[in-house]
């Protein structure tokens, strides 16, 4: 049998892997046990890597070397919004890079951004291998659909630096829909509506006899789950200056451990009405006296302070389907992917627009790296039915004077296509035409993205609008653009293949390449390895700890509460240990991770150390 | 001395091509490389020798020169033009002895795409998705995904296809267009009127693959490196327009005049415009002609060129603008002024009109004399 082709789902917060076996797309659990492997990448102390849920579970006491929601990061330039917006919140240390791209720097080394997505796609690699029995070489990775040329490119390169062949990127939404229609006889209309960790993307397909028709896509790329836990976050900041007067956004490790019950209590409050948040010895005082955080959260005030958020993602829906015009009343499914359609107010809001109960078939959070790997065993000739008619997410031009975005390719254009378009010159006797590539929606050639330029020479002597250069863009079922620009008369022509950069040059890839199969990643075996270290590390510290911080933490309900939850963690790290379970060992360290954080925190507040 | 090599329905390869200059090659269905090899038909070069001087391959050559003459734009003694429909046959295999080299595709296959890419050439679009035209919206997508799934490239994905690759990304795109141009009700209802008719015209054999609708398209817009566009575009699913290459010699000609009328010599410059017009009377050059014409003085025969221009197209604003200049020039300011309001309302886009319009207002204005 050929190499499997493995589906990838490189999310913001979790990461997923499938594969097509025995003619169904299943997902690979880690070996933690857990079908999602967390999207973060952490250099412990002692120079280890760490991928995954150790990686998680080390966040909260080595914030500044954790790296978590790097996708928001990929193929972006240093100085955009976005990047600077991850600057001011996230604990880890973004630097610029030599091409202005985003590099962050974990003790002392400064990695780039696929490399870090590279050591996320390598541990899936490594899962599915352990799984499979057998080398994995080959893979399709999802994309959100907004993502433009360079995030494209930069995931690609990402998938080198990891030693996979990404053989094709797919949208997510595209992914979800290729699962929610794999092996069912379907001809039907379906919308997929994919809200995840950070961003939103909405997609209507045809599925008929096997044959998936993209026929809109559209999103937003600065909306999801993260924005949803900022509120809650804010909403806390508030409430605890309001009570004692302190900002705690001041405060980054108070911010980390807010982000983390934000986050937790937003995915409890999709179950229960009403959930606890409590945050022990949070910070101190203005006389060093301890302050706690506890506050209730109800569902019904999470949906008010999140409602325009919601809404907002319904009028992007309304928006794709009127640019599409198609009407509500001839989608026949709604497809729900990403972890933040769990929560109530969402399936809510999405059934009343559709009039339609969103489908419940699928695993929100699954769905996407099983659509992956369908598409992967399709282009493999492994499953000889299926055919994904994919379009392209931006419309794509070429600059004209005055500044202008002419469009040659549209947007939602089914791959692959040739478009062409006939231009003439501006001046007498003009002896080149620059032929400047532009991607995106604007009219304004200058709010569009560059993704390449070239001039055609050797135009002979005329007067201004007599000759006639006709620009061809072609583009294949991967999306690769080229474009060509011929004299219409000389036959004379010049032509550009349109590589995005991902801010990588060859030689910096080849040169990760090569560092990671030299330095290698934490295996499977290394990771339990340092799994267990890391839990007797804990263990020992909390030992050693325990007398002072009992002492210190004085004698309140909450102290007492804290203190048996300290006891209990120790306990469990005890047991995980002479066990072998691994997901038992993590859940420890979990636990462990929260009291030594608790404990270091009274410490500090306190003055003991 | 061995007596010289045989081509199979020409003969031998000592024969004379020659270039039939009497015949009108505008809107017949030549490419690139079929235009090449008429270059090297001079009348004394024997057909073994123009083969090897077009550099391409032999039987892909020998498919243009047999192109040729089917099309009567060359004459080999002996020699008589095929059938329309015998040439799409013979077409095909021209194209696999090119390709044959390095691909991985077995037989069938091979075979599938040729006859589909051959078919790109003739008949509807209903034919090309393999409908009959009556059929509803939802019978027609069934048709294109059965299609997709026979000719998408992703079905052929990590094979070596060598230049099938192309082919099936070229009939891909054609049956993609096919269906999206089918799509909209209307322009399904009323082409599917004219197939009946027998109304449609048949594209260029090696450009755009959209068979019809060519028949009422204009000329290609000088949509300038610059200017604002100014036809409205009526994309995503109307079919582009493309120019035909107009024959060598025209366009050196063409060139020539341009020299010319950039470096001053402005009489040459009109006489060689004339020429190219009589040759090819396409819109660009005929409004060029005009504009030769205007700046030379000779204002009877701009009125003449400019109004043919505008003829050619009721829809180019700029082929009214250089008739309203010259009618300005003739102090027939009224008639001016009405043509580029004419011009303004077909393109309200074009940026130069404004301005024109500006200018014979104000002569207006001073009392300019009317002459009848």
């Amino acid at each position: 049998m050929s190499q499997p082709v493995i589906g990838i789902d490189l999310g913001t917060t979790n990461s997923c892997v499938a594969v097509l076996e025995d003619g169904a797309p299943v997902v690979i659990p880690n070996r933690g046990g857990y079908r999602t492997t967390p999207s973060m990448v952490a250099l412990a102390d002692n120079g280890r890597r760490l991928v995954g849920h150790i990686a998680k579970r080390q966040a909260i006491t080595n914030a500044e070397n954790t790296v978590y929601a790097a996708k928001r990061l990929i193929g972006r330039k240093f100085d955009s919004p976005v990047v600077r917006s991850v600057i001011e919140t996230a604990p880890y240390r973004v630097v610029e890079g030599p091409g202005g791209d985003v590099r962050i720097d974990l003790r002392g080394t400064a990695h780039s951004i696929p490399e870090i997505s590279a050591f996320i796609l390598a541990e899936m690699k490594v899962v599915a291998e352990e799984h499979l029995g057998c080398p994995v070489t080959k893979a399709v990775v999802t994309v959100p659909a907004y993502f433009n040329d360079g995030q494209r490119q930069a995931t690609k390169d990402a998938g080198r630096i990891a030693g996979l062949d990404v053989i094709r990127i797919i949208n997510e939404p595209t992914a979800a829909a290729l699962a929610y229609g794999f092996g069912r006889d379907l001809e039907r209309r379906v919308a997929v509506f994919d809200l995840g960790g950070g961003t939103f993307d909405i997609s209507v397909l045809a599925i008929g006899g096997s044959v998936y028709e993209v026929i809109a896509t559209s999103g937003d790329s600065y909306l999801g789950g993260e924005d949803f836990d900022r509120r809650v976050i804010d909403w806390l900041v508030a409430g605890f200056q309001e009570e004692h007067g302190i900002d705690l956004r001041a405060d980054k490790m108070a911010l980390q451990r807010l982000k983390d019950v934000a986050e937790r209590a937003r995915c409890e409050l999709s179950g229960v009405k009403e959930t606890e948040i409590n945050l022990p010895f949070l910070t101190s005082g203005p006389d060093r006296e301890a302050l706690h955080l506890q506050r209730t959260l109800t569902r019904s005030v999470l949906e008010a302070m999140t409602a325009d958020l919601i809404e907002r993602t319904i009028t992007i829906c309304e928006r794709t389907l009127a640019e599409a015009e198609i009407g509500r009343e001839e989608i026949h499914d709604v497809v729900l992917v990403g972890g933040m359609t769990r929560m109530p107010k969402i399936q809510e809001r999405v059934a009343a627009y559709f009039e339609l109960e969103p489908c419940k078939g699928v695993h929100p959070e699954e769905v996407v790296a099983m659509g992956a790997a369908v598409q992967g065993a399709a282009l493999a000739g492994e499953e000889r039915h299926v055919l994904l008619l994919d379009v392209t997410p931006h419309s794509l031009g070429v600059m004209i004077m005055g500044g202008l975005c002419h469009r040659i390719v549209d947007q939602n254009t089914t791959l692959p296509t040739s478009r062409s378009h006939v231009f003439t010159t501006i001046k007498d006797n003009q002896k080149t035409v620059k032929v400047l590539v532009l991607q995106g929606e604007s009219d304004r050639g200058d709010e569009n993205e560059l993704l390449g330029e070239f001039s055609l020479g050797g135009i002979r002597q005329a007067p201004k609008g007599e000759v006639e250069i006709e620009v061809t863009f072609s583009l294949s079922a991967d999306g690769i653009l080229s474009v060509t620009a011929r004299d219409l008369e000389t036959g004379r022509e010049q032509s550009l293949t349109v590589s995005a950069t991902s801010g990588l040059s060859e030689d910096e890839i080849l040169r990760m390449i090569a560092a990671h199969q030299d330095g290698g990643l934490a295996g499977q075996e290394e990771a339990d390895y340092a799994r267990r270290q890391a839990v007797r590390r804990m263990l020992t510290e909390v030992g050693a700890l325990f007398t002072k911080v009992d002492e210190a933490i004085g004698d309140s309900n909450h102290a007492r509460e804290a203190m048996d939850r300290a006891r209990d963690g120790c306990e469990r790290g005890r047991t995980a240990l002479e066990g072998g379970d691994a997901k038992a060992l993590g859940e420890a360290s979990d636990a462990l991770e929260r009291t030594l954080g608790m404990f270091r925190g009274v410490l500090a507040r306190t003055g003991t150390v | 001395m061995p007596e010289p090599r045989s081509i199979p329905g020409i003969g031998s390869v000592s024969l004379i091509p020659t270039p039939r200059l009497d015949v009108d090659l505008t809107g017949v269905a030549l490419g690139p490389e079929d235009y090449f090899v008429l270059t090297r038909c001079d009348g004394k070069t024997p057909i073994g020798i123009v083969l090897q001087l077009t550099g391409l391959p032999e039987a892909r050559a020998l498919a243009c020169l047999v192109h040729l003459i089917d099309v009567g734009a060359v004459h080999v003694p002996g020699v008589k033009p095929r059938s329309r429909v015998a040439q799409r046959v013979a077409a095909a295999p021209a194209f696999r002895v090119s390709m044959m080299e390095d691909c991985d595709l077995v037989p069938e296959e091979c075979e599938r795409i040729e006859a589909k890419l051959a078919s790109l050439s003739s008949g509807s679009m209903f034919e090309l998705l393999g409908v009959p035209p009556e059929t509803g919206t939802r019978d027609r997508q069934r048709a294109f995904w059965a299609q997709s799934k026979l000719f998408h490239p992703d079905r052929f994905h990590g094979r070596q296809l060598g230049s099938y690759g192309a082919a099936l990304a070229q009939i891909f795109d054609a049956l993609r267009e096919a269906y999206e141009f089918l799509d909209d009700d209307d322009r399904c209802a009323d082409y599917r009127r004219r197939v009946r008719d027998g109304r449609y015209v048949e594209p260029p054999l090696h450009s755009a693959p959209i068979p019809a609708v060519s028949l009422n398209m204009s000329p290609a817009r000088g949509e300038r490196f610059g200017a604002e566009s100014s036809a409205p575009r009526d994309r995503p699913t109307a079919p582009r327009p493309r120019p035909t290459v107009p024959p060598a010699r025209v366009a050196e000609l063409f060139e020539r005049a341009c020299h010319h009328e950039v470096t001053g010599e402005l009489k040459l410059a009109v006489d060689e415009y004339l020429q190219v017009v009589r040759l090819d009377p396409k819109l660009r050059f005929v409004r060029r002609a005009a504009v030769a014409a205007l700046k030379v003085g000779e204002l009877a025969l701009a009125e003449e060129l400019s109004r043919r221009a505008v003829a050619i197209d009721l829809e180019d604003s700029n082929s009214r603008r250089v008739l309203a200049r010259v009618l300005h020039e003739r102090g027939r300011n009224s008639e001016a002024l009405a043509e580029l309001e004419e011009a303004r309302r077909v393109d309200p886009a074009n940026p130069f009109l404004d301005g024109e319009v500006l200018k014979i207002r104000s002569a207006i204005a001073v009392g300019g004399p009317e002459t009848p």
